[in-house]
């Protein structure tokens, strides 16, 4: 290995697993390093001086989204994220472009290094199907009986939620045609302004949908800071518990619990 | 009824309720036109209320919401009961978003619901 100048930059890039490719202004690859040529299976002769859109064909050639382009048209650094057939499956690689300057400082071509990001795309896929399930289980909207829905909240509310809350709910009533919607608010933790004005907000679409939204499981401690915060939930129904609100939402669909005669 | 096509507002009177059906986009024109249809249909059928079917509405803005509160009122005023029915999941949560007073509006599940609504109250 040469231990000074030019060569031995030559041989680190070489090294390097990264694509890198340098182009002039007319888009004339001036230098591929070792990465870049077996990803393109050519040989420097082959690719020098070429048009880098004739030896790569990304989807992104000649289109105003190829990263070199925007490098050199504004003079910053450029990242795109694009997905390739490189043999062995689809593979992510995202794409960093600068330009090339020369001592003056005026862009004389573009200088781009790919890298392969797929285990990291792989790994972000799967964080986003976590928190969908994880989402869908915190929503699980139940349909108790014939017109009645309840919806266990557990946890804590905050905007992105609440939102998921209410399209799982009014998504659900307007499948099972509910006339009562019970929202069991027992494993919140803490009901602050934020949280009540959600739950506001939540009862008011349930109405417009045709059906009654209960609030149950307001405990002494709730009640007390929903006081002493000053909120107003209005004429928004609340019980204290999911049984005196399945109650209520019997009574108005019209149903009646009655004890039966024991059997002797 | 025979113009009701072109204002894509059509309707039916059932039980002493007239259900309007309005599909497409609202426009105040056509909020008019409910609004003198059933006001017509009311003299002459002695309608107990209306039902608003709002099931064939894409999107309803703040101004058609107004239109269409407007015509609530402009009804109850008559002695004529309204009932909205059929807002869609997506609609219903936009409109609270923008904050849509909802609190004096008496929204049906459905038209059996609506019907018993307007007929029981009295």
């Amino acid at each position: 290995m040469k231990t000074n100048g030019i060569e031995l930059e030559k041989e680190i890039l070489d090294q390097l697993p990264a694509i890198v490719i340098a182009v002039d202004k007319n888009f004339n690859v001036i230098y591929a390093n070792n990465a870049a040529l077996n990803f393109m299976g050519s040989t420097p002769e082959k690719i020098i001086g070429q048009h880098c859109y004739n030896a790569i064909r990304n989807p992104q050639c000649n289109t105003p989204e190829c990263c070199i382009a925007q490098a050199m048209a504004d003079g910053k650094v450029h990242t795109i994220r694009s997905e390739a057939d490189g043999g062995t499956g689809n593979r992510f690689l995202e794409s960093t472009a600068v330009p090339l300057k020369d001592e003056k400082g005026e862009i004389v071509g573009g200088l781009e290094f790919v890298l392969d990001i797929t285990q990291k795309v792989l790994d972000e896929k799967k964080l986003n199907e976590q928190g969908r399930t994880i989402r869908d289980m915190s929503t699980p909207t139940i349909k108790l009986w014939d017109g009645i829905l309840v919806l266990p909240v557990v946890g804590v509310i905050d905007t992105n939620r609440a939102q998921h809350m209410m399209d799982s709910m009014l998504n659900k009533i307007l499948a099972s045609n509910s006339r009562a919607i019970i929202m069991d608010i027992q494993g919140v933790a803490a009901v602050d302004t934020a949280v009540a004005n959600h739950l506001i907000k939540i009862t008011k679409a349930t109405k417009l949908m045709g059906c009654e939204c209960l609030i149950s499981g307001i405990s002494p401690g709730v009640a007390k800071t929903l006081t002493q915060l000053g909120i107003n939930l209005g004429s928004i129904k609340t019980k204290a518990t999911l049984s005196d609100a399945l109650e209520e939402a019997f009574s108005m669909i019209n149903l009646r619990v009655v004890t039966t005669e024991a059997k002797q | 009824m025979d113009s009701s096509e072109e204002y894509s507002v059509s309707g039916s009177v059932t039980n002493r309720c007239y259900i309007a059906c309005i599909n497409g986009e609202l426009s105040s024109a056509q909020m008019g036109q409910l609004y003198d249809e059933i006001v017509r249909m009311a003299e002459k059928r002695e309608l107990r209320g209306v039902i608003m079917d709002l099931n064939g509405l894409a999107v309803l803005d703040s101004a058609a919401f107004c239109v269409l509160r407007k015509i609530s009122v402009a009804l109850a005023l008559m002695g004529l009961k309204s009932a909205w029915m059929g807002i869609k999941p997506a609609i219903a949560s936009s409109l609270v978003d923008f904050g849509a007073d909802v609190d004096d509006l008496c929204i049906c599940l459905n038209i059996e619901d609506g019907v018993r609504l307007i007929g029981s109250e009295k």
